[in-house]
């Protein structure tokens, strides 16, 4: 009965549009949201990758530099056997060539004992100081080698060391070689010769083949003037390139200045491939007189060095689409699922505001059913019976018409509040009693600003005011009704006091018959408590409602 | 000299109860009745009467739209709605529109005349629903509550209404605040006054809000 009818909580209900603002705002914080850790993902995953970068890049810098140590070591150590077999052979030959003649036997002893001792040089030749050969264990070549650029420059220069031809290819035999000299020259320094001897290039470039450099790593062995004299490329000995010219600056400066560079990046124009360089000196004392020097080079190819990176690459931007799938999916189910959830708590309301509907309009229906409906009744049956005079017939008229007031104020869409309504009843009732010459006294105390009831339980209040002060009119013979309320939190008392004929309780009396048992049931119908009692004279009324 | 009156009403039976009323009292003076709308707006426009008593449910007219012309074309005349049932919404409707006054159809005559004769004293009725119809008009809440800074409303109006919309009477607010009931009344009437100014005000504004005016 107490609190809020349902007309209020219809008033109350919250409109669906402030369901559906904050609904968008989910949405665009969840789309963040994703977004967010997306892009925190990718992050990670770009600083893994850049440090995993430098990682690979330093280890292949490493790499290279091993490598090209200790194979710069390995052509320096052959190079220098064969020089050093040379060298030997060369002062045991020179003190047969003074004073002439030519003890060939002896020599072409020796040249085999050499022969024998160093298999990886043949064609082991004296040449005399017009570089006609002198004495060869190999077929005689009938051809002066005096325009040699390894026999001029072991004729002009007086100091010992070793000359090297450039790369020549021998076409019989279908393979590169070069040929390696050392001058032959009497205690005063004349030039007597040469000493010459062929070596395999292949031999030289055999260590090659046995490092492990990747598919497209490359290794190149070159002289100061940049001539190659040995390169190895995809997993083969390039011959191809064999005593041509590989334009190299950092070479040149190298030769220049005697700086070892720096491991360097170079797109090779050759062949297109990007390779990290580690370009070494191979003689770090002087040894040859021609070329100057050797220099030799590993390229460990990008695409080689950087495949697991590649694949961690590949594997980063999997796991970057799978992250961005499986959370988008997510915040798309998670907003389908707010959608779903909102749609049915819009039917949930829509349903409960159709249920207060419905009992609003049921309880309208019970009001019109007890109130102007019943009243009605009964004027049309008095009517019909004949025997209504005309003050009976007006009488109740006029009650239906309070009755449809009561109805109209009571029910009017609002707050729940009794106290304009009971103004507008006093009002009405004033002007009434006023009209009848009957003194009406209505005295509230401890008028509060605020008398919230539910408005159908106020209009069964009304309704038994009503009755009573109607039963005053028509029964009371009075002068004088006081009607007083005390409002306070707990309860609402109303006690309403005649000065008329009042009525007999003793003699089974009562005060307007059919009107009180209808102001009982009004009364227990919303919890209150009501008494109708004799004064002497006149009537007395309590009805009291508790409030919570 | 009487205080004169003109009737638009569409039931006869109506307009001739509120004729003898009017003819039986010497204070008042009938000087005109229309039973349509369409003659209710040639009655305003020909008869200067004191206080024009317009019915609502007129068959060819709505009641609210002749009373904004006879406030118009009337401006110092008193406009009263004449309804079935007072319910607030029908009295809202014309107290915003300008009416300075309502009567049901049932009033006995008595009060009929009361009323005519507060309203030419400068006051006028209100019930306590419609008062508080009217606080909530204003956006004005209970006494807790902030006053909002923009009404038009003075403090002792407020106060008024507040009163009248907590069931109390004329009298007992002239007591209360130590003044007549009939300054009381001329607080309510200025009330009208004001809630016919703050809707034009409304519905301006409402009108800029949706566009329809520049």
């Amino acid at each position: 009965m107490k609190g809020l009818g349902p007309a209020t909580r219809l008033a109350a209900l919250p409109r669906s549009l402030s369901r559906s603002l904050p609904h968008a705002l989910l949405k665009r914080s969840l789309a963040g949201a994703t977004i967010l850790l997306n892009l925190l993902i990718a992050a990670l995953l770009a600083v893994f990758l850049q440090q995993s970068y430098g990682q690979y890049q330093e280890h292949a810098v490493l790499t290279a530099q091993n490598l090209s140590i200790a194979l710069k070591e390995n052509i320096s150590a052959t190079v220098r056997e064969i020089d050093v077999a040379l060298r030997t052979e060369a002062e045991d030959i020179v003190p047969l060539l003074t004073p002439a003649p030519a003890r060939d036997a002896v020599i072409a002893r020796l040249l085999a004992q050499m022969q024998q001792r160093q298999p990886e040089i043949h064609a082991i030749r004296v040449y005399d100081a017009e570089g006609r050969q002198h004495y060869s264990q190999a077929p005689p070549d009938a051809v002066s080698i005096a325009g040699a650029d390894y026999f001029q420059a072991l004729r002009d220069h007086p100091e010992p060391g070793l000359a090297l031809s450039s790369p020549l290819y021998d076409a019989r035999n279908q393979r590169w070689e070069l040929v390696c000299a050392r001058a032959l020259r009497a205690d005063d320094g004349q030039f007597l010769g040469i000493l010459a001897a062929r070596v395999d290039l292949q031999r030289l470039a055999s260590a090659f083949s046995l490092i492990e450099i990747g598919p497209h790593g490359a290794l190149t062995l070159s002289s100061s003037e940049e001539q190659v004299y040995a390169r190895y490329t995809r997993l083969q000995v390039d011959e191809a390139m064999t005593g041509r010219q590989i334009r190299s600056p950092k070479l040149r400066d190298y030769v220049t200045t005697g700086q070892r560079p720096a491991a360097y990046l170079f797109r090779s124009p050759l062949d297109g491939v990007e390779r990290l360089n580690s370009l070494r000196r191979v003689f770090d004392r002087p040894v040859l007189i021609t070329p100057r020097n050797l220099y030799f080079n590993v390229g460990l190819a990008s695409v080689d060095y950087l495949q697991k990176w590649y694949e961690e690459l590949t594997a980063a931007l999997g796991l970057l689409l799978l992250s961005i799938a499986i959370s988008s999916a997510a915040a798309l189910t998670m907003q389908r699922f707010w959608r779903e959830r909102g749609a049915s708590e819009d039917r949930l309301r829509a349903l409960e505001r159709e249920r207060a509907v419905n009992d609003e309009r049921l309880r309208i229906v019970q009001d019109l059913h007890d109130g102007v409906g019943s009243q009605l009744l009964s004027a049309l049956m008095l009517v019909q019976s004949g025997g209504a005079t005309q003050a009976q017939t007006i009488g109740l008229l006029q009650e239906c018409m309070d009755d449809m007031r009561l109805a109209i104020d009571s029910l009017s869409p609002d707050e729940p509040d009794l106290l304009p309504v009971l103004g507008n009843f006093r009002y009405r009732m004033e002007s009434r009693f006023k009209g009848v010459g009957l003194e009406l006294r209505w005295t509230n105390h401890q008028l509060p600003d605020l008398l919230a009831i539910a408005p159908h339980d106020g209009l069964q209040v009304l309704r038994v005011l009503q009755e009573a002060l109607a039963n005053v009119l028509r029964h009371a013979r009075a002068s004088l009704v006081t009607v007083d309320l005390y409002f306070s939190e707990q309860q609402l008392a109303v006690r309403i006091r005649d000065n008329g004929v009042g009525f007999d309780p003793a003699a089974g009396d009562k005060p307007a018959g059919h009107g009180l048992s209808n102001m009982q049931m009004r009364a227990k119908k919303i919890g209150a408590s009501l008494q109708i009692y004799a004064l002497n004279p006149g009537t007395a009324l309590d009805l009291d409602l508790p409030l919570d | 000299m009487p205080t004169t009156i003109a009737i638009i009403e569409d039931n006869l039976d109506f307009l001739r109860r509120y004729s003898a009323i009017i003819e039986a009292d010497a204070d008042v003076a009938l000087l005109g009745t229309a039973s349509t709308g369409r003659d209710g707006l040639a009655l305003i426009d020909r008869v200067r009467a004191d206080v024009y008593l317009i019915d609502l449910g007129l068959p060819d007219f709505n009641g609210v739209e002749l009373i904004r012309h006879a406030v118009r074309t009337r401006p110092d005349c008193d406009v009263v709605v004449v309804t079935v049932f007072g319910d607030d919404a029908h009295i809202m409707a014309s107290l915003e529109a300008g009416a300075t006054g309502y009567l049901l159809k049932d009033t006995p005559p008595a009060e009929l005349v009361d009323c005519i004769r507060v309203l030419r004293d400068g006051g006028a009725p209100v019930s306590p629903v419609i008062a508080r119809k009217i606080l909530q008009r204003f956006h004005i809440g209970k006494p807790a509550q902030p006053t909002p800074p923009q009404t038009i409303l003075t403090e002792r109006e407020i106060e008024v209404l507040r009163a009248l919309a907590k069931g109390l009477t004329f009298i007992e607010i002239g007591q209360l605040y130590a003044i007549s009931p009939h300054t009381v009344a001329r607080h309510v009437k200025n009330i009208y006054k004001k809630l016919a100014v703050h809707s034009r005000g409304e519905a301006v504004y409402e009108a800029t809000a949706l566009g329809l005016l520049q």
